[in-house]
Order: C-alpha cells, then sequence, then structure tokens
C-alpha cells in the first residue's frame, strides 16, 4: 500500500510510503497547569500510511489528535507539514492546510443535508447566491469517488444511522482536499456489521496516498486496518513500528508496561460474593426486553456489549430513568417499583452516570452538594439527609475539608471519575476481541447501598 | 462485499423519511385549509360569509401586520436567538416614519428610510448586546425594548407626524380584495425564502442555530450571522411599523400594546420552526400567521367575547406545539428496537437472553 498508486487531487510526499513523511512531529510537549500530559513526542505520518496510535487512558492520545488538530497549541516540539514547520492557529487553520480531525462527538447538523453539512462554511456560489446544484453534484461526485453510493447529497443528515454519520464527517474532511485525517476512536459507536462500511472506507482513502491516524481501543481494528503502530505510555513516545512486527499480546504488553496477565487482574480471593441484594427478572422497556440478572453483595457485573445494546438503558431503567414497564426488580430480596430516579436513591440505588460531567455533577456546586445529589453513589442509605447527614455518612469521601470545598467543575472529569468509582470497582479495561470498549458494571462492594455504574 | 452490508438498510429509508420530511411545513397548511374550512362553515351557520370582501381584506390586513413581523422573528429564532423589542420597534419607526413624512409627499422615501435606519439600528443594539456582551437574548431585546418604550413614553403622549395622502395609499389601496401591504409582505417573505435557502448567509442562520460550535469550528463567524439576523428582524418590524403610520395617516406610540412582539413568536412557532433554532422556514411563518388571522377574523365575524377569543388562541397555540413536540420525540433519532409496536411485543430474533448478560444484539441489526 503505498502512496504512488494515486488518483488523488494533491500529489502525495515525494517518495511515497516508504519516503518522506507527510505529518512529522519532534520532540512535541504540551503541560495543562503544570502537568506533563506530553512530553517529547516524535511521530511522522506518511502517505498512505494508516497510523494507529494506542495507549491506555491518560497515554496523551486526544492531547495529542489535538495538537495535530489545531485545537491545542503545543508548549514546545515542531509539526511539519511537508517539510515545513507550521503551527495551526485554529482547527479551520489545520483543515484548509490538509489536516482534518474527526472527533468522537459529532461535528454536524442533524437538520441539514449531506451536502450543506459536507460544504457548511463554504458553500460554492454563483451570482452571489449558492449554487444548490453545484454543491450536491460536487458532493454525490465525492461520495461516489468513495464508494460510498448508499448515501445521496439531499438526504437530511438526521435520518441517517450513526455509522453513516460518521461517514459524513470523513467526506467531509475528504473534501477539505485533506491529506491527512486523523479519527478519534470512529467505530465506538458503531455496530459490528457498520464498522466494515468504515473500514471499506479508510482503506480506500489510505489507497489514493491520505495518511491516517487511528485512535483506537479495539486492537482488532487496529491489527486489520493499520500499516503502523505508535504506542503512547503517561505521555511518552513508547515505540512505533510496523504492524507486522508485532502481536497483541506485545502490543498489550507495550501499552499497559507489564505482563499481559497483569491485565486481567485476579479476583479479589478475599470478597466473597454475599447475598443477592439486586435482582431483575425478566424486565423491559421500549428499549431493552426480557433482561433477567443477580448482582450478589460484593460482587462486581459487567454488563458488556455495543454501543447502542442497551447496557445503559439497563442502568437507566434500573435507575427509573426510563423506567422498565414489564418484569420485577427486587433490591435486597424486596420487590421495589422504581419509577423515578427519586424512588431509586430512596431504595438505595445509585447511578454513576455514562456523561459524568454532563449528568452526573452540577458542575456549580461545590463537592459536598454535590454529594447529596442521587447521582452520586456512597452514601450509606439515602442520602436525603441534607448536608450534614451526607457528610457524617460519608467519611471516605470526603478525605480533606478543602478539597471538598472546591467547587467540583475545578476537578478534571478524571478526577470526578475517581471520587465516584468505589476502591474495589474501577472499571477494568476489556481485552483486544471484547466488542466492548468500556465495561459497564453494577456493583455492590461491601456496601449497604448497591451501587449501579453505567460506562 | 461489505458496502453492500452496510447499505441494504439505508436504502429503505429515505422514501419514508422524506415523506415525514416534507411534513413540517405541509402540515402547516393542511391545519390552515382545515381551520379555514371550519371557520368558513360556522360563519355560514351564523347567516354570514366568511370570503366576502370586507372579510377577506380584514384577514389580510391582519395577515400583513403580523406577517412582516413574524417573518423577521423567524430570521431570528432560527439563530437560537429572540427578540422581545420588536413591538417597541413598530411603535418607534411609525413615528419616526411620520413625524419625518410631515405631510410632504416629497419626503415620504426619507421617512421610509429613516425608519428602517432607527429600526436597523436598535436591531444591531440588539445583536451586540447578545453577541459581544453575552447577554442572553431574551433579557438584551426585553431591556432594549424597555429602553425605546422609556423614550417613546416620554417623547409621545399621543400621534405624532404626519403621514402625506400618497404614502397612506400602503396601508389602504386593494387590489381586488388584496391589500397592497400583504402584496408588499409576501414580497418580503419572497426576499426572506431566497435568503435562507440561497444564500450563504441563510445556510449560515441554520448553522448558528443548529449548533454553533459546528459552525464556528466550519468557519462560519457565528456572531455576524447572529448580527445581521437581527438587524433584518428589527428592519421588518419597522416595515410593520410604516404600514400602522400609513393606515393611521399618523404615527402612534401606544401601538406597542398590540401584542406584537408575543404574537410573532407565536406565529413563527405555530409555523413549525424550532423555538430552539436550526429548523424552520419562512413560507410556515406565514401559514403560522395566516392561521392566526383566520381565527381573529372568525373571532369578529362571529362576535366571539374578547377573553374567549384569547383562550381559544391560547389553546391553539399550545395544541399546535405539543403536536410538533410529539412529532419530534418518538421517530429518527432513537433507534426502535422492537419494531413499532414496541409495547410488550415479542422481540424478534436472538435478542433475547435469559443470562446474567443482557445483552440484546437485536439492536445493532435495525440500525
Amino acid at each position: 500500500m503505498t502512496a504512488t498508486t494515486t488518483h488523488e487531487p494533491r500529489t502525495p510526499a515525494p517518495g511515497g510510503g516508504d519516503g518522506e513523511p507527510v505529518l512529522r512531529l519532534r520532540g512535541v510537549g504540551k503541560e495543562f497547569f503544570g502537568n506533563s500530559v506530553l512530553r517529547d513526542i516524535d511521530l511522522d505520518v506518511r502517505a498512505g500510511d494508516v497510523h494507529a496510535l494506542v495507549g491506555e487512558n491518560g497515554a496523551g492520545k486526544s492531547t495529542l489528535m489535538k495538537i495535530i488538530a489545531g485545537v491545542h497549541r503545543p508548549d514546545g516540539g515542531t509539526i511539519e507539514l511537508d517539510g515545513q514547520v507550521t503551527t495551526f492557529s485554529s482547527p479551520l487553520a489545520a483543515q484548509h492546510a490538509g489536516v482534518s480531525t474527526v472527533f468522537q462527538e459529532f461535528n454536524l447538523l442533524p437538520e441539514r443535508s449531506v451536502a450543506e453539512n459536507v460544504y457548511l462554511g463554504r458553500e460554492p456560489r454563483r451570482g452571489g447566491l449558492v449554487d444548490r446544484r453545484r454543491m450536491n453534484d460536487d458532493t454525490d461526485r465525492l461520495l461516489a469517488d468513495l464508494g460510498l453510493s448508499s448515501l445521496a447529497a439531499t438526504q437530511r443528515v438526521g435520518s441517517l444511522s450513526v455509522a453513516q454519520q460518521q461517514v459524513v464527517e470523513i467526506v467531509k474532511a475528504v473534501s477539505y482536499d485533506a491529506r491527512i485525517i486523523s479519527m478519534d476512536e470512529p467505530t465506538a459507536a458503531l455496530a459490528d456489521q457498520e464498522v466494515e462500511l468504515l473500514y471499506e472506507l479508510v482503506r480506500r482513502l489510505s489507497g489514493r496516498g491520505v495518511a491516517i491516524l487511528y485512535v483506537s481501543h479495539r486492537l482488532k481494528e487496529i491489527f486489520d486496518l493499520c500499516d503502523t503502530i505508535t504506542v503512547l505510555k503517561d505521555g511518552n513516545h513508547v515505540l512505533t513500528t510496523p504492524t507486522v512486527d508485532i502481536d497483541p499480546d506485545g502490543l498489550v504488553r507495550t501499552m499497559v508496561g507489564r505482563e499481559f496477565a497483569g491485565y486481567f487482574p485476579d479476583k479479589d480471593a478475599a470478597v466473597v460474593p454475599g447475598d443477592v441484594r439486586l435482582a431483575l427478572e425478566g424486565v423491559g422497556n421500549g428499549q431493552v426486553d426480557d433482561v433477567t440478572l443477580a448482582v450478589r453483595a460484593g460482587e462486581i457485573v459487567a454488563l458488556a456489549g455495543l454501543q447502542g445494546s442497551g447496557r445503559t438503558e439497563v442502568a437507566h431503567g434500573i435507575f427509573g430513568i426510563d423506567a422498565f414497564t414489564r418484569g420485577r426488580v427486587l433490591v435486597g430480596g424486596r420487590p421495589v417499583d422504581v419509577r423515578s430516579p427519586r424512588q431509586a436513591v430512596r431504595a438505595g440505588l445509585a447511578l454513576v452516570t455514562e456523561d459524568r460531567k454532563a449528568e452526573g455533577l452540577a458542575l456549580g456546586q461545590s463537592i459536598l452538594a454535590t454529594r447529596g445529589s442521587s447521582s452520586t453513589p456512597s452514601c450509606r442509605g439515602p442520602p436525603t439527609a441534607g448536608h450534614a447527614g451526607s457528610r457524617a455518612s460519608c467519611p471516605r469521601s470526603s478525605s480533606s475539608r478543602a478539597r471538598r470545598r472546591r467547587r467540583s467543575s475545578s476537578c478534571r472529569a478524571a478526577t470526578s471519575r475517581r471520587w465516584s468509582w468505589r476502591s474495589g470497582s474501577s472499571p477494568t479495561r476489556r481485552s483486544s476481541s471484547s466488542t466492548s470498549r468500556r465495561a459497564a458494571s453494577t456493583s455492590g462492594p461491601s456496601a449497604p447501598c448497591t451501587t449501579s455504574c453505567a460506562s | 462485499m461489505s458496502t453492500a452490508v452496510a447499505t441494504a438498510p439505508p436504502a429503505a429509508r429515505p422514501a419514508s423519511r422524506r415523506r415525514r420530511r416534507i411534513g413540517s411545513t405541509e402540515i402547516v397548511y393542511l391545519a390552515l385549509v382545515g381551520i379555514v374550512v371550519v371557520a368558513g362553515v360556522l360563519v355560514a351557520l351564523g347567516g354570514g360569509n366568511l370570503f366576502s370582501t370586507a372579510n377577506t381584506a380584514y384577514m389580510l390586513t391582519q395577515t400583513s401586520l403580523l406577517g412582516f413581523v413574524a417573518i423577521g422573528q423567524t430570521f431570528v429564532i432560527l439563530c437560537r436567538s429572540l427578540d422581545l423589542s420588536v413591538g417597541y420597534v413598530v411603535a418607534l419607526c411609525s413615528i419616526v416614519g411620520a413625524t419625518t413624512m410631515a405631510g410632504d409627499p416629497a419626503r415620504a422615501w426619507i421617512g421610509v428610510l429613516a425608519a428602517l435606519g432607527v429600526a436597523a439600528l436598535v436591531g444591531l443594539v440588539n445583536g451586540l448586546a447578545i453577541t459581544k456582551l453575552r447577554v442572553n437574548p431574551f433579557i438584551a431585546t426585553l431591556g432594549v425594548g424597555l429602553i425605546v418604550k422609556g423614550y417613546l413614553d416620554t417623547q409621545f403622549k399621543g400621534p405624532a407626524g404626519d403621514v402625506p395622502a400618497s404614502f397612506q395609499m400602503f396601508g389602504y389601496t386593494r387590489i381586488g380584495p388584496v391589500p397592497v401591504s400583504t402584496v408588499v409582505m409576501l414580497l418580503v417573505a419572497a426576499a426572506g425564502v431566497v435568503l435562507l435557502a440561497r444564500t450563504r448567509s441563510g445556510y449560515h442562520m441554520f448553522a448558528v442555530g443548529g449548533n454553533a460550535d459546528v459552525a464556528r469550528l466550519s468557519g462560519i463567524r457565528t456572531d455576524r450571522t447572529v448580527l445581521l439576523a437581527h438587524v433584518l428582524c428589527s428592519m421588518c418590524a419597522g416595515v410593520a411599523g410604516l404600514l400602522i403610520a400609513a393606515r393611521f395617516g399618523t404615527g402612534n406610540a401606544l401601538v406597542y400594546s398590540y401584542g406584537l412582539d408575543l404574537d410573532s413568536i407565536a406565529a413563527v412557532v405555530l409555523g413549525g420552526t424550532l423555538l430552539l433554532g436550526g429548523r424552520g422556514s419562512v413560507v410556515g411563518t406565514v401559514g403560522g400567521v395566516l392561521i392566526l388571522a383566520v381565527l381573529d377574523t372568525v373571532f369578529n365575524v362571529l362576535d366571539v367575547d374578547p377573553f374567549f377569543k384569547d383562550v381559544l388562541r391560547g389553546v391553539v397555540i399550545i395544541a399546535a406545539v405539543a403536536l410538533y413536540a410529539r412529532r419530534q420525540i418518538d421517530p429518527a433519532s432513537s433507534r426502535t428496537r422492537f419494531g413499532a409496536g414496541g409495547r410488550g411485543a415479542a422481540p424478534p430474533g436472538p435478542g433475547t437472553s435469559r443470562t446474567d448478560a443482557p445483552t440484546t444484539t437485536a439492536g445493532g441489526a435495525s440500525a
């Protein structure tokens, strides 16, 4: 797969796949508030190369992506594009320079058509008016070029599937004549058969000489799709290697910096599951159906599945956000009828939400006040006793007064997560073959209340 | 091969989707036709004729006044903003227009320019307060409106200015049963349609209202777009002010009590524009204005109690918006996992699992 096979608008970097890189990072570093999150990163991305960027959470992948996208500026080091040192003043500047980024969250307008989204902000004009025909024709041609005949320029984006929306984002990137497209976990929201559409597109793009920087947690994809792998760990560059020279075990070893066995730690032998704390018996609602499971005291139960498979919906059902309409829920052996989060809290349930920042925390409030709110677990019993009560019953969570007084919004997301996860229930990353990126777990470790954590 | 797998399900979509898509504006006009028919029958039962020249003219005159304001309001609401100052702008512009004309036919056009200029200025202030000072549109335009109101209340106790007869034609002349003002309103509406459907500025209004971050990342100057919408909105209100001046023969500060501000928002929302921006159309807004005008005329012809009249208007508006909200919620965005009749129906396929891992795999297939 070299870049010399080319029928793309711009000529690739001279020398092709084995030659000069299109994008070259040298000694790039980044600090946030004195914390160094990236140190001395070197990265070469060549035309036609699918380059995987892997690492654990917090390894610095996202920050590096954002530097390349022009969202952040590096504190040190240089970025070279075609041998020229450049700085991107904004994401738009990067895009016009041929560096496009497809972020995890969609940057699309659901109420507008595919063409209107692709050409947003640079609609072709004729005589002062938007040349809709040209815009649609150009988009259709672009789609046809990429083998995406299932999409039409005039379709409303909101009517498309998640995978197709992802594709529209990539088409938008291509329409800028992007020579480098970085994708941040593009398959995170996709089902298996939808992933094929993306694979196909990525292969086609690299065949046209586009360099692709691919961030994913799914090792299978990395080995299926990528030519080169770069591993980051704790903000440092660890390794760059052709995919053929490494196997999944070796890659995981490099990523976590320890043996593969350590990746699935043995269960704590001291914890013996006790009585059933939470039981679902054939529950269902509009989103899930006939779910039966039991969670014992001290047990961590994972709800695994693809995004959209109903993991979150089960957790939401338990917690009464989207209450179950069928079946029975038992807490501590007693049937409860939970139809709202308020009732869930009264029944002794708690939920750590998927998007902790958006749903779980009232960011303007102090941690103490937030602890009293329902979605934050680990208080003994229903935390309805007010501030004094929650302070008294949460000795573990309020390690120091100063921290407690700090406003929640000043804590980083990672911090707020740490606050919410119980010691025994930190989420374990699942392996390559597992379809789920993060495992959802329902847990009640040695606590009188059952904590369900949706991931 | 692989693409074929992915293409199969979406291929079935467009047809059904398109049918629903057309609905939004179409439903407004269907409702309008329905209301006209019912109203016509009701009036006929009472021995009148809703479609008599007098009634039609009244209806259309109502339409043009609110129409101007509502068209402008559409731009602003599309941008996820709001303009509560339009009522005061209408009053201000009626006075500015009439006093500038001062009964001199030769000065009529100067009066028009002055009124529109003042309107544009107010719109600019609105827009700047919202984009630069970052004041919530609700508060910003309310504040600007109150400032204008204060000026009007202290400076003009009664009618002011004198509109020359030639310009009063704008208020009274009719072509058949159709007032000239309605024709002008429809021309403004047509310009609005072109603006939204065929110019970059219009496209950007949809983008800014749909998602300001996406718009900004695409290189759209979002502040400028909002500013433009507010200037256009105020200028539309300015035209409404001129219409009032033409009809009364003078400017009048008290017309701000007509409730045009809230009525225009109601008309825009009735017309299918999302109050949260990003979706809507001028055509829909005109439909919404017509619905309100028909209701108004019928209530007048039938001599409905004024209190009951307002109650009915309120009910119609709430019912319409509730209907739109319903249409918003159920369909596209959430994937239906168990088909249309999901309530209690047994799930098809392998989705059911009675194990500890309740992964309903059927979900992916329906995507």
